[in-house]
């Protein structure tokens, strides 16, 4: 009987302090409903929000890579650049005609090594993500520009291809879709596989994981090789989308996608994290976004309130934690 | 034997700089052998005038990773503060008000920064991240109808395009920047309080260091420097794009790191600062002079980043199993 | 029953180099089933490397290591794990975001479904819960994040988890280390119901009193070598540490007794919600007054709460005089100085070198001007105390991080020293330190004391704490409840008010 009110009571504190975290965004999007219908009549339509979360599928998809990787106390900031290369690599190999299976494996295996490389560059190098990635997001744009000598890459939309960003099934845009499988196979692996109970273990604390004989580096590597794989996927989606590469292509979107993972709860300094939370964050970033333009505020406002946000949430996380211990 | 060893240890860290300044010197020369404009004195001066830029905001990155910390924000930094010193002018004020309203600006930021980093205790990268957005955005802002210009009063531009005893201007701005920057850091108590954060925070403070207050005046030294950066780039270009320093935190992380300074805190080197800043210049005038095109530039930064910080992890591993 | 007596473990000729130095030279180790042995020696003795190589964390660079008589290599820490090896490390390792069952399970999570594996949450937690039964009749939370459970708690689990690999050997690295004195107890009960179980324990520590009655051989090593095997009831503590040190150390602590002063150190009402409750005390002139309480029960938070390093209500009175102390720096400027309790992440700035080590608390002394600092001025003030206190360093430019654990308690002493402090308050000044080195920081106090400054101690070992101090206070679950003096403390009697046994 004692053991389970203890089981209980456990699993009950688990449950509330996620609850907590998800109702508080919950709440802010239900407010910023409530606000926005009232200034503005095309807000609260299907087809408006339906378009926001399409528009936030790609960071969605670059934030659930970073969820993982802020969860393991790393950081990522290659993704734009992967994106870009990924989206580039397809692009270049359909518009010279190959077949678009081909293309897409190959966006998605440069997406994936790259990935690799920064993980083998942090654990076999020792040198910080934070440095490592930044490397990788300097060298990745550099090479972006010399591949598409600066003239985007264009003509190679092919049917099929045409279909990813913008085709739909039974009326769902498929880039929701892809983001919708995403979620779930990836909130599987993260909650239900020993990957993703090593992840949340090496960004709890690297040594246990370590005595515990995980293989940490291999661990890392598949990490931020998921991060490339991600952002690969996103690059290929939006290249379709778009039907044009730009070599500026995902520049920013790091930013974007850390601010996601953050606002839905996860941890920079590793060991927690949410996916569900990552989604909602994406669809706020939009829906702020998508409240600025309909209230026609000058989009370069855009760039503010997204950095005084991200140091709202951080903040209030902090004033609400020292509350608790207080 | 135990003492051979020590004073071998002491003589390699006296020259922490030693490689570094080799790699340049190598370059140097290689790049006098592959271009026959590289050693022209107008090339040279050109040289160190692109580096300053860079090398300025340096300075504050150096300091700013030595307390542990990072500056993100430090190209959103420069790019407003030159446009608030060139709104100013443009708008018919006075020159030397327009400059310090523009330093202000720069300090104000960076007094933002450390304020949020210390009283909110929200990471610096996070922080600093957060306010490359907000003041590119203000800079957007203002930017709305076109460039700041229409502020290139002589007395301005002198500042940037003028020459003292041979020397650019700004590269003598820089040499006495430098200059004191290398007395607070080595012979003041400011200097040696920021190592001892950057080396060990708890212990810092339990020693009576007041971390808030020096971590806070880094972050304005970093703006600051972003600032003067900005304010000079602006006199050079005569205009302020939106765009303007978008970027510059990385070339300025760079020359920190391969000048020696550790990412992780508590260590820096401000003549390491200037080798790197230099090394960078070399290679965008190196590319320019050998008809490269520009974008290997920042394939070139990267991979030197790796190279820079993977030496210096693998020295002090080393080390540290010793 | 043959194998009863059969070695599960025999290490033959191990030896181990470091760039510089020669960890292990040689070394011998041979254990058997059922049987718990003991290794002592100071620190840097060799004991951790030795152990880490059954754990897989080094490799030998010469020598053999056999299990069960077959020659194995350990690779990795899941090779010896397959081999029936566990370890339990001296510092923490549980996740602390993971509950029990999690960190019970890492790295081996047992899984259901085939082609996808997929974690087997139910068959894990009943796992436990029988592994509890089975050792541990008190049930605990398993499933909570184990950063929410106390320090006893989390050994536990760390044991528990130790023991859910089929292991044969168990390796407690200091497990005593976080515990109190009721819960080593608990502890070595357990020792016992392995060895009953056949299976092998090797146990490290510190505590050399511990060892008898526990084990049956006890191994000790110096330098990175064997230097002798004894069986508990051939010796005693004094000559353990004989052994150890390679000389004889008589009159473990010298009291001198010195006059007692004026007050200098008033507290009163000391309140932080949650942490500690209205403590008062004060410190006389020429006195060392002592600290004692279990792990958690507020005695590093009620220093830290003296010196302002946390936010706490009540007054401090320095020589009859308020004080507002809110940070350090006021503390120091009121002539109170802290040598906090870890000296690697809070004391010292090991990666700077002796000279700024020692002038860090007190630059101002060291400053011409404002603000500029004066060479020469620091050079001579760091030479002098180096010089005085016998720091073993061979120039004041070597990083602390190459100094000893006792050499690194010196600098950071000096330089509370000078900042020419009334009140100098330790937190467990020797822990970690070696015997030698323990010695003359105790000489040290007595000297800080002899010339009229007063001392607040804090130590949870007792013998250190009764042979030093004057006066005690004890300390339990964030009050004082109990304040001896000299000659009443004996350990039965401040153990009973530490583990409020007082209240029954």
């Amino acid at each position: 009987m004692k053991l389970n009110a203890a089981t209980e009571l456990g699993t009950g504190k688990i449950k509330k302090k996620i609850d907590r975290q998800l109702i508080g965004l919950l709440i802010f999007v239900a407010a910023m409903m409530v606000v926005m219908t009232c200034l503005s009549e095309s807000f609260l339509t299907v087809s408006n929000l339906t378009n926001v979360f399409r528009q936030s599928v790609f960071i969605m998809l670059l934030g659930f890579g970073m969820t993982f990787v802020l969860t393991t106390g790393g950081i990522d900031l290659s993704v734009g650049v992967m994106l870009a290369l990924s989206g580039g690599m397809t692009g270049w190999l359909l518009s010279m005609n190959v077949n678009i299976v081909p293309a897409i494996a190959a966006g998605l295996l440069i997406g994936v090594l790259v990935g690799a490389g920064n993980g083998l560059m942090i654990t076999k190098l020792h040198i910080t993500p934070f440095i490592a990635t930044l490397a990788t997001m300097s060298i990745g744009r550099g090479v972006m520009y010399v591949w598409t000598n600066s003239i985007p890459f264009r003509n190679y939309m092919v049917g099929g291809f045409r279909f990813i960003g913008q085709g739909d099934i039974l009326g769902l845009q498929f880039p929701i879709i892809i983001a919708i499988v995403a979620f779930i196979i990836l909130q599987f692996v993260y909650r239900c596989t020993p990957f993703g109970r090593h992840v949340t273990a090496y960004g709890s604390n690297e040594e246990a994981a370590k005595v515990s004989g995980i293989h940490t580096d291999k661990l890392l590597i598949k990490v931020y090789a998921l991060s490339g794989l991600m952002a690969a996927i996103a690059g290929i989606t939006l290249a379709s989308r778009l039907e044009t590469v730009h070599p500026e292509m995902g520049k920013g979107y790091e930013l974007d996608a850390i601010a996601a993972a953050i606002i839905g709860g996860t941890s920079l300094s590793g060991g927690k994290g949410s996916l569900v939370g990552t989604v909602l964050g994406a669809f706020i970033i939009y829906l702020i976004s998508n409240a600025l333009n309909l209230l026609n505020i000058d989009p370069d406002w855009e760039t503010i309130v997204k950095g005084i946000i991200i140091l709202i949430v951080v903040g209030v996380e902090f004033l609400s934690h020292r509350g608790k211990k207080e | 034997m135990i003492k051979k060893h020590i004073i071998e240890k002491n003589t390699v860290k006296k020259f922490d700089e030693l490689g570094i300044l080799i790699v340049m010197i190598a370059l140097f020369i290689f790049l006098s052998i592959a271009s026959p404009f590289f050693l022209k004195i107008e090339n040279i001066q050109n040289l160190l005038l692109q580096s300053v830029f860079v090398m300025l905001v340096g300075f504050g990155m150096m300091f700013v990773l030595t307390i542990g910390g990072i500056d993100l924000s430090v190209g959103s930094i420069l790019g407003y503060s030159g446009a608030v010193t060139g709104m100013i002018i443009a708008s018919g004020g006075n020159i030397f008000l327009g400059i310090l309203a523009g330093l202000g600006t720069g300090a104000a930021f960076g007094l933002a920064n450390g304020l949020l980093i210390t009283k909110l205790k929200i990471a610096p990268f996070l922080v600093t991240f957060a306010m490359q957005s907000v003041v590119r955005g203000i800079l957007l802002l203002s930017t709305t109808n076109g460039a700041v210009s229409g502020f290139a009063a002589e007395e301005f531009t002198y500042l940037a395009q003028g020459y003292f005893l041979g020397l650019p201007i700004p590269v003598v701005i820089t040499v006495i920047v430098f200059v004191i920057l290398l007395f607070l850091f080595k012979f003041t108590s400011f200097g040696r309080n920021v190592t001892a954060i950057g080396s060990n925070r708890e212990a810092s403070f339990l020693s009576g260091v007041s971390c808030d207050k020096i971590t806070i005046g880094v972050y304005m030294l970093s703006g600051l420097l972003a600032a003067l950066s900005g304010i000079l780039l602006a006199a050079r270009l005569t205009a302020v794009q939106s765009e303007m320093g978008s970027g510059y935190e990385m070339d300025a992380i760079a020359a920190a790191v391969i000048g020696g300074t550790s990412m992780a805190g508590g260590k820096g080197s401000i003549i390491g600062a200037i080798i790197g800043a230099v090394i960078l210049g070399m290679i965008s005038n190196g590319l320019d002079l050998l008809s490269v095109n520009q974008f290997y530039r920042q394939i070139i930064v990267g991979a030197i980043i790796i190279i820079a910080v993977a030496l210096e992890r693998f020295t002090s591993l080393k080390k540290e199993r010793v | 029953m043959e194998n009863e007596n059969r070695a599960f473990i025999e290490m033959t000729g191990i030896t181990k180099r470091f760039p510089g130095v020669v960890a292990l030279d040689d070394v011998s180790l041979t254990v058997k089933r059922g049987e718990a042995v003991a290794l002592v020696g100071e620190n840097g003795a060799g004991k951790s490397t030795l152990m880490k190589m059954l754990s897989g964390l080094y490799h030998p660079d010469e020598g053999e290591i056999r299990v069960n008589g077959e020659p194995v290599s350990i690779t990795d820490p899941k090779r010896a794990q397959e081999l029936g090896i566990s370890t339990i490390f001296q510092e923490p390792s549980l996740a602390p975001h993971l509950t029990a069952v999690q960190n019970i399970y890492l790295g081996r999570e047992e899984t259901k479904g085939k082609g996808i594996k997929r974690l087997n949450e139910k068959k894990m937690l009943e796992e436990t819960q029988k592994l509890y039964g089975k050792f541990f009749p008190t049930v605990e939370d398993v499933q909570i994040p184990v950063s929410q459970l106390g320090a006893l708690k989390n050994r536990v689990i760390e044991i528990v988890k130790a023991l859910s690999i089929q292991c044969s050997l168990v390796i407690m690295d200091e497990p005593t280390a976080a515990l109190a004195e009721h819960e080593r107890q608990v502890l070595f009960d357990f020792v016992h119901m392995l060895k009953a179980q056949g299976i092998a324990v090797i146990y490290i520590t510190h505590h050399l009193r511990e060892l008898f009655g526990l084990v049956d051989r006890i191994v000790v090593m110096r330098d990175g070598k064997k230097v002798s095997e004894v069986e508990p009831q051939d010796t005693d503590v004094d000559d353990l540490v004989a052994r150890m040190v390679g000389r004889t150390i008589t009159n473990y602590i010298v009291k001198e007794t010195v006059p007692v002063g004026d007050e200098i150190l008033r507290v009163e009402h000391l309140t932080r919600k949650g942490v500690i409750e209205d403590v008062c005390l004060h410190v006389n002139r020429g006195e060392i007054v002592g600290l004692a309480g279990l792990a958690g029960a507020g005695r590093t938070e009620t220093v830290r709460a003296i010196v302002g390093a946390d936010r706490a209500s009540g007054t401090v009175l320095v020589d009859g005089k308020e004080c507002r102390i809110a940070s350090p720096k006021e503390a120091i400027l009121n002539g109170i100085g802290m040598l906090p309790e870890n000296r690697k992440l809070q004391g010292a700035h090991i990666e700077m070198d002796v000279k700024d080590n020692i002038t860090m608390a007190n630059l101002r002394e060291v400053l011409a001007g404002n603000f500029i600092l004066e060479k020469n001025k620091e050079i001579k003030t760091a030479e002098d105390y180096v010089q005085r206190l016998g720091v073993k360093t061979p120039t004041i430019y070597q990083k602390v991080k190459s100094l000893s654990g006792g050499n690194q308690q010196k600098v950071i002493l000096a330089k509370w020293l000078f900042t020419k402090p009334q009140v100098l308050i330790f937190d467990e000044p020797t822990q970690g330190i070696d015997i030698g080195a323990k010695h003359e920081i105790y000489n040290l106090i007595a000297d800080f004391v002899k010339e009229g400054g007063g001392i607040l101690l804090v130590s949870s070992e007792l013998p250190e704490l009764m042979g030093l101090a004057d006066r005690i206070y004890v300390m339990h679950q964030g009050k004082i409840v109990h304040e001896f003096a000299r000659a009443e403390a004996t350990e039965e009697n401040i153990t009973l008010y530490a583990s409020g046994g007082h209240e029954s």
